[in-house]
C-alpha cells in the first residue's frame, strides 16, 4: 500500500486513493485526527471532536469499499457547520440556548455525505445562529485565523474556513445567508461556494433567514468544490423550497486546460467602492488581468440597485429570524432558566434573555420591529421591493455577460474586536456577498492573493441561478492558472 | 364584569332584551380535516395516543426542520370550497402568526392571512336564510394543553393537524341562528367526507363573536370573542348568555369593552380569558419555507366533478323520487350516515315498501333510539339489512304494522334478526280465510246489537268488528283481510 | 419615515420577542437599533421600478405538496430527550393562566 499524503491530498485524491484500496479510510483518518489534535484547540475551529467516532465511521467506510460500494467521497473527512443537524452529535449553533442539544435526525447534506462515504469528522465552530462576519458572536469563543491567530476567520462559517485552511479537514460544509461561506473562505484562504438558493436541501439546517439561507461546500480547490456540490446537490422532499432540478454533476464537467476564451466577465463598479484595502484592490486587478489573459472578455457595468442590499438584507434576514428564533422557548429543548415559583412568562424571557447572545437579541429585536404592527409596510415590505429591484439589476446584467466578479470583502482578515463594537462596521463586511443571496445566486470565493503580511485575499465570481457549472468552470481556469490555492499556513 | 340580573340563562335570550337590541353573531369554525397525516409532517392525526406519542422533528418544531403540505388537504379544503359555493383562489399564501405560547413549538402558526385560498360562498339556514360566507383558510392545529395546580403539560399530538377555519359574516342574529348554521355546515363537511364533525373530540370547534346593538342602530357594537365552543348546547347557551350580559351592561349606562372570553358549561357564564388581555401583534408575514399554494383551474374541475351529493340536493331528490315531505327529507339530509342508512334501507326493502314508510321508521322509531340510546350512527346495532327486512315482512304481510313495532322493540332491547323473532315468538300475520271466517263469527254472534245496528245503516261500527276481531286474535290476523271478510260477513247477515 | 427610536420602543419590541433587557442592556440596544435603523432609512430613496401591484409572496414556483401518507412518528423518549422537565411523556412547564 502507498503511504499517504493527506496533507497535499485533496478530497478528490484521497476518495480515489480510499476507493482503490491504496489507503483506509481510517489511515487518513488517523493523520486528520493527529492534526486535530495539535491544532483544533489553538484555533478554537471545533465545537464537537470524537476521535474514536471518527474512527468507528471510517472502519465502517473502509468495509463498504471493501464490499464493493463505489463511493464518491470514500474516507473523506468533513468538518460541519454547527448549525446542520447531525443524529445524535450536538448540534449547538454557537449558542447557550442549545448547549448540550442532541438532534434526534441527521440533515438532509448529512445523509447524502453519509451515503456518499465521507466522515462525519467534527462540528464547527460559527457565530451564533450563523449571525455574524467574524465568529466573535459565538458563544464558545471566537475562532482564531490560522494565517494570523490574533485576527478573525471571518464569519459566520469561520470555525469551517479556518478548519480547510490549517489542514483539519480537506472539505467542511458551511451555509451562507449573506456571505458567510465566501467571506470566511476568503479570509482564509480557501475555496468556498454558496449555490443557487434551492440548490441544496436546508432540511436540517437551522435557520437564520429562510429566503436567504444556503448550505454549500468549503474546499482547498475547486474541484473539491465540485465533487462534494454534486453529493449534497438535488430535490429533497422535505424542503418546499428544494429545486426540482436533479443534483449537478460538476466534478465530470471541469476538464483541466479547458478555454475560457471569449467569456464574458463583468465587473460590478459598485463592488469596487470605498473601504476596499488597497491589497485587495491590487489583487483582485491582478486575478482580473488573469482573466483577460486566458482570453476572457472583461467589461465594467453598474447594478445601481446594489447600495440598498445590506439595508434590504438586514431587514429581510432579521424579520425571518425573529420567527425562526421564537422556537427556542424553553419547552421543549434547549436551556431553561429554573427558578422556584417561576411564571410562564418568566421562564421563557429569562431562558431566552439569558441563552442568547447579544448579535442575535439585537438581530432578533430588529426583526420584530420590522415585523410589527405600523412598520411592516415601511421596513418589511420595502425591503422585499429592494430586494426585486436588485434581482432584476442582476438580470440585466446577466443578459451582457456571462460572470460577475468582484473582490469577495472588502478588506483582509482584521483584528480580533476591532470591528465588534460596531454593528454598520461590521455588516459592510459583507457588501459584496449580501447580494447574491438577495437573488438567489450562486457564488464563489476563491484565494487570489495576500497582502504584505500573508492574509488571504478572496476573489468573488457569480452567476445567474443553477448556472453553477459556468461559475466553477470559470473559477478553475483561474485557479489553473495561479498558484495561491496552494498556499498552507505554517502552524 | 357585570352580571346580568339574576334569573336569566342564555338559553332564555329574554324577550324583553330581544325587543330593544338587536344580536350580530358571527361564527369562525375550525373544522379538522380527515387526512392521514399532519399538514406539514407524516404523523399520524388519530385521536386518542398517549401524549407526544404522534410527533416528529417537524411538528416539534426541533431547529433546521421544514415544512412540506400535505396535497389531500389542499383537495379537502377545495371540496368545502366548491360545496359553499365559494371562490378558490388561484394563488394564494402561507403566513406566520407569531405568538409564544407552550402549545405552540415553533413560536408561530402556519395559517393563511391576507391571502386565503377560498372566499365568498355561504349556507343557507333551515329557515331559508342565506349566510354568506367571508373566507376559509387552511391552517395547523396547536398542540394542547393540560393544568395541574403546580404546572402544565403539554402534549404535542394534535400539533400540526390540518384544519380549515371557515370564517361567516357576522349575520346571524340569534342563538338558534348560530347553532342552526354550525349543524349546516357540520352536516356538510361530514356530507363531503373531508371532516368527521366530532365536537367532543375537538375535530369542529367554534369561536363566536357577538355584539349587540339598539334595534335601529346601523353601526356595529363592540363585538367580544368567545373561544373554543364544543357543542351545540354551549354554542347556544354562551351566546345567549352573552347577549344578556352585553344588553346588561348598556341598560347600566355601561360600553362593552372588546375581549376575548369563555365559557363555563358549569355556571352558563362567560368571562374574560386573562392569557388573551395583552393586546397582540403578530407579525404576520409570509412564510419563506413555503411556496406560494397556486390551485390550477384544471385540479378545480377535477375536484368538482367528484363531488359527492350535498345534502340540500339529496334532500330534493329525496322529495322529487320518494315523494318525502319537506321535514323527512331534511331530517334525513341533516346527517350523512342517517341518510346513507335510510338509502341502504330503501334499496333493500324491495318495490313492496313505499319510500314513505321507510322514512318513518327512521325518523320516528330508529331515531327515537339513535337518540335515547346513543348509537353512533355510521355503525348504528340495529342495520340497515334488518331494518329492511322487518318492512318487507310488513310489506308482504307476513306481520302487521302493529306487530312490526313490538317486533322493533325486541331487535332493539334483545338484538336478533326480525323474521327469526316473528317465528320464536308465532306473530307471523294470519291470512287463512277460514279462521278468520272462525273469528269474525264468533265476534258477530257476540254482539247482536251492533250488527243490527250497522245493518240498519251505521257503519262506522266496521272499526268496532275490525278492533273486536283483531283483539280476539292477539293482532295476528291479515288487517285487510279481516276488513274484505267482515264486510262479506255481515253483508251475509242482512238476508 | 419619521422614526423615534426610544426606550419604550425598545421594551416593547424586546417584549414582543419575549426577551428581556436590563438597564444597560436597554440604553446598549437603544443605540445600536439607532445606528442600524439609520442606515435603513435609505430604502426610503430607492426609486421603485415595480409598481403598486407588485408582491414579493405569489412570485415564485409553486409550493411542494406531499402525498397524505403515515410516516413512523418518533418514539416518544427521543421526542422528549431534550426536554428540561417533563412528566411522562408530557413536557412540563410552569403552570399556564388562562
Amino acid at each position: 500500500m502507498a503511504s499517504p499524503q493527506p496533507f497535499a491530498l485533496t478530497a478528490s485524491a484521497i476518495a480515489a486513493q480510499v476507493r482503490a484500496q491504496d489507503a483506509s479510510a481510517v489511515e487518513i483518518c488517523e493523520f486528520y485526527v493527529k492534526r486535530t489534535a495539535a491544532h483544533a484547540q489553538t484555533l478554537n475551529t471545533h465545537l464537537f471532536f470524537d476521535a474514536d467516532d471518527v474512527k468507528a465511521q471510517a472502519r465502517a467506510i473502509d468495509q463498504r469499499v471493501r464490499s464493493g460500494e463505489t463511493l464518491p467521497l470514500a474516507g473523506v473527512p468533513v468538518v460541519v457547520k454547527d448549525n446542520i443537524s447531525t443524529k445524535g452529535v450536538p448540534t449547538t449553533c454557537g449558542s447557550k440556548i442549545l448547549a448540550g442539544f442532541r438532534p434526534p435526525y441527521d440533515a438532509h447534506v448529512v445523509e447524502r455525505l453519509r451515503a456518499a462515504g465521507a466522515v462525519i469528522f467534527a462540528k464547527a465552530n460559527c457565530d451564533e445562529f450563523a449571525m455574524g462576519s467574524s465568529n466573535e458572536n459565538s458563544a464558545y469563543g471566537v475562532v482564531k485565523n490560522p494565517w494570523n491567530i490574533n485576527c478573525v476567520p471571518g464569519g459566520s462559517s469561520g470555525g469551517s474556513a479556518a478548519a480547510v485552511a490549517a489542514d483539519l479537514a480537506p472539505i467542511a460544509l458551511g451555509s451562507d445567508t449573506g456571505g458567510s461561506i465566501r467571506q470566511p473562505a476568503a479570509l482564509c484562504g480557501v475555496a468556498g461556494l454558496k449555490p443557487t438558493y434551492g440548490r441544496v436541501s436546508r432540511y436540517g439546517l437551522v435557520a437564520y433567514g429562510s429566503s436567504l439561507d444556503q448550505i454549500g461546500p468549503m474546499a482547498r480547490t475547486v474541484q473539491d468544490i465540485a465533487l462534494v456540490t454534486d453529493v449534497i446537490s438535488g430535490h429533497d422532499g422535505r424542503d418546499s423550497t428544494s429545486s426540482k432540478l436533479a443534483a449537478t454533476e460538476l466534478a465530470s464537467a471541469l476538464k483541466p486546460g479547458e478555454s475560457v476564451r471569449g467569456l464574458k466577465i463583468g465587473l460590478v463598479r459598485e463592488f469596487f467602492g470605498e473601504g476596499m484595502d488597497q491589497a485587495t484592490r491590487a489583487a483582485v486587478t491582478a486575478a482580473i488581468e488573469t482573466y483577460k489573459s486566458l482570453g476572457a472578455v472583461v467589461e465594467e457595468l453598474s447594478l445601481p440597485a446594489l447600495k440598498y442590499s445590506i439595508a434590504a438584507y438586514y431587514i429581510l434576514a432579521t424579520a425571518e429570524a425573529s420567527a425562526n428564533l421564537a422556537r427556542f422557548d424553553g419547552v421543549r429543548y434547549g436551556h431553561r432558566h429554573q427558578e422556584p415559583g417561576m411564571s410562564l412568562k418568566s421562564m421563557y424571557r429569562k431562558s431566552r434573555s439569558a441563552g442568547f447572545g447579544r448579535e442575535v437579541k439585537q438581530r432578533i429585536m430588529l426583526g420584530t420591529f420590522a415585523l410589527s404592527s405600523g412598520y411592516y409596510d415601511a421596513y418589511y415590505a420595502k425591503a422585499n421591493r429592494a430586494r426585486q429591484t436588485i434581482a432584476n439589476d442582476f438580470a440585466r446584467a446577466f443578459q451582457q455577460v456571462d460572470l460577475l466578479v468582484s473582490p469577495t470583502s472588502p478588506t483582509v482578515a482584521f483584528k480580533i474586536g476591532e470591528k465588534s463594537q460596531d454593528p454598520l462596521a461590521m455588516y459592510l463586511a459583507d457588501i459584496c456577498t449580501i447580494a447574491a443571496n438577495l437573488a438567489g445566486l450562486p457564488g464563489i470565493s476563491i484565494p487570489c492573493g495576500a497582502d504584505p503580511q500573508g492574509l488571504p485575499i478572496g476573489l468573488q465570481l457569480m452567476a445567474p441561478q443553477f448556472a453553477e457549472e459556468k461559475l466553477l468552470k470559470g473559477a478553475y481556469a483561474y485557479e489553473q492558472a495561479s498558484q495561491w490555492h496552494q498556499r498552507h499556513p505554517s502552524l | 364584569m357585570s352580571k346580568p340580573a339574576s334569573g336569566t340563562s342564555g338559553t332564555q335570550a329574554s324577550d324583553s332584551v330581544l325587543a330593544r337590541y338587536e344580536p350580530v353573531i358571527g361564527l369562525e369554525v375550525h373544522c379538522q380535516l380527515k387526512t392521514a397525516s399532519k399538514l406539514f409532517c407524516g404523523c399520524s392525526t388519530k385521536f386518542g395516543a398517549l401524549p407526544n406519542h404522534h410527533t416528529c422533528p417537524v411538528c416539534l418544531g426541533m431547529p433546521g426542520v421544514l415544512p412540506v403540505l400535505n396535497a389531500q388537504v389542499v383537495d379537502y379544503a377545495v371540496r368545502m370550497a366548491l360545496a359553499i359555493g365559494a371562490q378558490v383562489a388561484e394563488v394564494s399564501v402561507f403566513a406566520r402568526k407569531q405568538y409564544f405560547y407552550p402549545d405552540l413549538p415553533k413560536g408561530y402558526q402556519i395559517t393563511q392571512y391576507d391571502l386565503p385560498y377560498c372566499s365568498g360562498g355561504g349556507v343557507r339556514l333551515s329557515s331559508g336564510k342565506f349566510v354568506n360566507m367571508t373566507r376559509i383558510h387552511i391552517e395547523e392545529d396547536a398542540g394542547k394543553n393540560v393544568h395541574a395546580d403546580s404546572a402544565s403539560f403539554v402534549d404535542l399530538n394534535r400539533a400540526g393537524i390540518p384544519l380549515i377555519e371557515i370564517v361567516s359574516q357576522p349575520e346571524l342574529a340569534s342563538p338558534d341562528e348560530a347553532a342552526d348554521y354550525l349543524k349546516r355546515l357540520r352536516s356538510l363537511v361530514r356530507a363531503l367526507d373531508i371532516s368527521d364533525g366530532n365536537l367532543e373530540e375537538g375535530s369542529f370547534r367554534c369561536d363566536a363573536n357577538v355584539s349587540i346593538r339598539p334595534i335601529g342602530q346601523k353601526t356595529l357594537g363592540t363585538r367580544c370573542e368567545i373561544k373554543n365552543l364544543n357543542s351545540f348546547r354551549n354554542i347556544e347557551k354562551a351566546i345567549g348568555y352573552e347577549i344578556l350580559r352585553q344588553a346588561d351592561v348598556l341598560d347600566n349606562g355601561g360600553a362593552i369593552k372588546q375581549q376575548t372570553l369563555q365559557f363555563d358549561a358549569g355556571t352558563g357564564r362567560t368571562s374574560a380569558m386573562r392569557s388573551k388581555e395583552d393586546s397582540h401583534d403578530y407579525r404576520y408575514f409570509p412564510d419563506p419555507d413555503l411556496g406560494p399554494l397556486r390551485i390550477s383551474k384544471e385540479r378545480v374541475a377535477v375536484i368538482r366533478a367528484a363531488l359527492p351529493e350535498l345534502p340540500e340536493a339529496m334532500a330534493e331528490r329525496f322529495k322529487r323520487e320518494h315523494g318525502l315531505n319537506d321535514y323527512d327529507a331534511a331530517l334525513l339530509t341533516s346527517d350523512r350516515d342517517l341518510a346513507h342508512y335510510y338509502e341502504k334501507t330503501l334499496k333493500l326493502v324491495g318495490a313492496k315498501v313505499q319510500p314513505k314508510i321507510v322514512a318513518n321508521w327512521i325518523t320516528s322509531e330508529f331515531l327515537r333510539e339513535v337518540n335515547t340510546r346513543e348509537w353512533n350512527l355510521a355503525a348504528p346495532p340495529l342495520t340497515a339489512e334488518h331494518l329492511a327486512e322487518l318492512l318487507r315482512l310488513i310489506g308482504d304481510e307476513t306481520i302487521s304494522g302493529k306487530i312490526a313495532k313490538t317486533v322493533f322493540e325486541t331487535m332493539v332491547s334483545e338484538g336478533g334478526a326480525p323474521a327469526e323473532i316473528v317465528k320464536a315468538k308465532g306473530l307471523v300475520q294470519v291470512s287463512d280465510t277460514g279462521a278468520i271466517i272462525a273469528v269474525i263469527d264468533k265476534v258477530l254472534d257476540a254482539s247482536p246489537k251492533q250488527v243490527a245496528d250497522y245493518l240498519g245503516g251505521a257503519e262506522k261500527l266496521i272499526g268496532f268488528f275490525v278492533g273486536a276481531v283483531m283483539k280476539e286474535s292477539g293482532g295476528k290476523m291479515n288487517p285487510g283481510l279481516v276488513n274484505k271478510v267482515l264486510k262479506e260477513r255481515l253483508e251475509a247477515r242482512k238476508k | 419615515m419619521p422614526l423615534k427610536i426610544d426606550q419604550e420602543l425598545v421594551l416593547h419590541v424586546a417584549g414582543l420577542a419575549n426577551l428581556e433587557l436590563s438597564a444597560d442592556e436597554t440604553r446598549y440596544y437603544e443605540a445600536q437599533l439607532k445606528k442600524v435603523l439609520d442606515y435603513i432609512g435609505m430604502l426610503d430613496a430607492m426609486p421603485d421600478e415595480l409598481g403598486p401591484a407588485w408582491r414579493s409572496d405569489t412570485l415564485g414556483p409553486a409550493t411542494l405538496e406531499r402525498p397524505d401518507a403515515e410516516v413512523a412518528s418518533l418514539d416518544p423518549e427521543v421526542a422528549l430527550a431534550g426536554a428540561p422537565q417533563k412528566v411522562g411523556s408530557a413536557f412540563q412547564v410552569p403552570r399556564i393562566i388562562e
